[in-house]
């Protein structure tokens, strides 16, 4: 048993678009999922009852299932819907619809770490509400939503590794026909594993610059 | 759009004989990550500089990997460097013990970073020995803060087992994904299996809930 | 609307003293199956200076928060200011825009400040006249910096409130609740969190407002300062309002025991 380096230059220009493909993948659930989880966590803290419920419920439904049933859901039945997307969109949809949920109940423990007073002050100034989340109530929730939300970064660029099994031809799946084509594993996993943690890491190095912007005066 | 849940008449028992899989595969990671945590987690907390930085490295490597890749590893490159023959289901136990080890090992020094301080001193004052007091001590204080993580992660570890299929375990995703090849019935197909997640969640939850009571009470007896 | 119908303003110009600025009929607050206000009557007219006093638990802080629904006021409590209704007597049909629009009405000033900590002392207090469109950025700076100066505070605009003392914040806090132009302003233990040396700076700022001819509604544990700026004390006991009148009847001649044994506490080492 030997670790043979070469394999892997050999190999360079395919885990290259494999990891291409990982990387916009990641950017794009994140891109999106910002939002939408901020919109479905406060749609959560919200005061009208339907509201809340319908953002719990979806939370709650997501977070109980496994990630791979969720892109079944995209990948298979999407199609036999009439709806014929690539697999990547398919990925990217089912990494959206699941992360939202989980983002957004990272970003609710933020925001509702904001001091009772901050709500009271801005009724007793009769601040409109819409005015109140974005001036005073996001950049205070911010910095305590920053670890979090990095953290569920780098959760989420490991998930993407799942979209090879639907048949995306991303950094695990660019691997992995390469362990199939040489029959050589040890080589080929290594490569996909560091180059996850670097990606991870490089996660928590943006972390670092923008908590330190984010910080309260 | 159709929706005809038949298909799981006759698809049904064999995508269920998949749970026994699941569970296998569930029971036995918990059951082994469980004490490698707790040391992993002393690990991560030791005095002692060479216990500390390799545990801390290592959590970091193994935390930084997706576990599909991990899995992988285990499957395919563990087998030889140990030069032994492994199952597929072996080899997934072995890939997310590996896996969960750290992650519940961060658990459990976060826990045992939540006893204060004066109870290790109290302890050293007293010239208690170390297992005694940690078992009878330390870890009962510290269950409180380490339990809702731990089945959190506990629960995260049921949906990744669905990854398993991947090397070839035929747990009950795999078989599902197999039912939907053959009939072209995903929607029926898929809403089952996220019926049985959901209801080994809400069981799990259940647990979480008891525990948290039997636990809360005994650390606010002993704190 | 209805209200302004039932309740017209008079056209011709008013004794300023006669005024009604608020009127509180019949005020019930219950959390759960606690009664803390057990039906209060109160008005006040314009540039009238009251303070309220009373052992914690007595529900005088509770009625503060009530006049501007910081706390939901039980179904058939009604609160009046300036003539027209605060919120509706069932609570249910009242209407968040409409309130908001109430309550910039209502200065109210906190306990522990509340200023918002991402935003500079300026920022601060030009948030709600611009969140109000009260005029253009540049006037509305200009009457931040007024306010600002009132309070002693010119020197300190574009600080954060981490960067001032405490009586510092609560001088701020008091301009961003007068930015609004407020016709009644109410105080919730201003000074309560203060360090005892920055208590000074605060009531001087104060007894500024009170002698411009501000009605103001205080609830205050600094007995020497109601007594010097009052027209009128409340003393509460459980929920109800037990004895009211000028300072000197009811801080020097009280006509019921537990406002006697009360001040007998509160007014020890004065």
């Amino acid at each position: 048993m030997s670790f043979d380096p070469t394999l892997i230059v050999e190999a360079w220009p395919q885990l290259m678009r494999g990891l291409e493909t990982t990387v916009w993948l990641f950017l794009a659930v994140m891109i999106l999922c910002t939002p939408l989880s901020l919109l479905v966590a406060l749609a959560r803290l919200s005061r009208r009852r339907w509201l809340s419920r319908a953002a719990g419920t979806y939370v709650n439904v997501i977070r109980a299932l496994p990630l791979l049933v969720i892109l079944f859901f995209t990948f298979y039945g999407l199609p036999s819907l009439g709806i014929f997307v690539s697999p990547f969109t398919a990925a990217l949809g089912g990494m959206v619809l699941v992360t939202t949920a989980y983002l957004a109940e990272d970003l609710r423990a933020g925001l509702m770490a904001v001091p009772r007073g901050q709500f009271e002050a801005a009724d007793a100034l009769g601040l409109p509400q819409a005015r109140f989340v974005r001036r005073v109530l996001i950049p205070q929730a911010l910095p305590i939503m920053c670890g979090p939300y990095f953290t569920r970064a780098i959760v989420t660029v490991k998930a993407t590794s799942i979209a090879s099994l639907v048949a995306v031809s991303e950094l695990t799946s660019a691997s992995m026909a390469k362990v199939t084509e040489t029959y050589r594993a040890m080589e080929y996993l290594a490569f996909a594993a560091v180059a996850y943690i670097l990606l991870s890491a490089l996660i928590a190095v943006v972390q670092a610059v923008v908590q330190r912007r984010v910080r309260l005066p | 759009m159709d929706f005809d849940l038949s298909v799981w008449m006759t698809r049904g028992p064999y995508i269920l004989r998949g749970l026994y899989e699941t569970l296998v595969l569930l029971a036995g990671v918990l059951v082994i990550s469980a004490p490698l945590a707790v040391l992993t987690g002393l690990a991560l907390e030791a005095r002692s500089r060479w216990l500390r930085l390799p545990a801390l490295g290592l959590s970091w490597l193994i935390r930084g990997v997706p576990p599909l890749i991990i899995l992988f590893i285990a499957y395919y490159v563990l087998p030889v460097v140990l030069d032994i023959r492994m199952d597929s289901l072996t080899a997934a136990v072995a890939g997310f013990v590996l896996y969960n080890t750290f992650i519940m090992g961060e658990v459990v020094a976060a826990g045992l970073r939540s006893v204060p301080k004066g109870q290790h001193e109290a302890i050293a004052a007293a010239g208690l020995p170390w297992f005694r007091s940690l078992r009878r001590i330390i870890l009962p204080q510290a269950m409180p803060t380490i339990i809702p993580p731990y089945v959190s992660y506990s629960m995260d570890m049921v949906k990744g087992t669905a990854l398993a299929g991947a090397i070839g375990v035929t747990e009950m995703v795999t078989r599902a994904n197999q039912a939907i090849v053959a009939t072209n019935r995903p929607f029926e197909i898929l809403i089952g299996v996220a019926i049985i997640y959901g209801i080994i969640d809400a069981f799990l939850i259940a647990l979480q809930m008891w525990s948290e009571r039997r636990w809360d009470h005994k650390g606010h007896l002993s704190a | 609307m209805k209200d302004t119908v039932m309740h017209p303003e008079p056209a011709t110009v008013v004794d300023h003293q006669s005024k009604r600025m608020l009127e509180l009929i019949g005020l019930r607050k219950s959390f759960g199956a606690n009664q803390v206000l057990k039906g209060v009557d109160l008005s006040m007219n314009q540039g009238e200076v009251v303070s309220i006093i009373g052992a914690s638990g007595s529900g005088k802080s509770t009625l503060l928060r009530c006049i501007n629904w910081l706390e939901t006021p039980d179904k058939g409590s009604t609160i009046m200011v300036d003539g027209r209704q605060v919120g509706h007597d069932d609570p249910a049909r009242a209407s968040r825009r409409d309130l908001a629009r109430r309550r910039t009405e209502i200065g109210m000033v906190f306990q522990h400040f509340n200023l918002f900590p991402n935003m500079t002392a300026i920022e601060n207090v030009m948030e709600a006249p611009l969140a109000h469109g009260r005029g253009t950025k540049p006037e509305i700076r200009a009457l931040a910096e007024e306010l600002l100066a009132r309070v002693g505070l010119s020197e300190r605009m574009t600080h954060h409130p981490s960067q001032l003392s405490g009586g510092q914040q609560q001088r701020v806090a008091i301009a961003r609740a007068l930015a609004m132009k407020p016709k009644l302003m109410l105080f919730d233990e201003v000074t309560s969190a203060l360090d005892p040396e920055l208590v000074d700076e605060v009531l001087k700022v104060m007894k500024g407002l009170a002698e411009d001819g501000m009605t103001m509604l205080f609830v205050t544990h600094e007995m020497a300062f109601a007594e010097d700026v009052s027209d009128r004390i409340i003393f509460m006991a459980d929920g109800a309002i037990l004895e009211e009148g000028p300072p000197s009847e009811v801080l020097r001649k009280p006509r019921h025991d537990r406002t006697r044994s009360f001040l007998s506490r509160a007014m020890r080492g004065m």
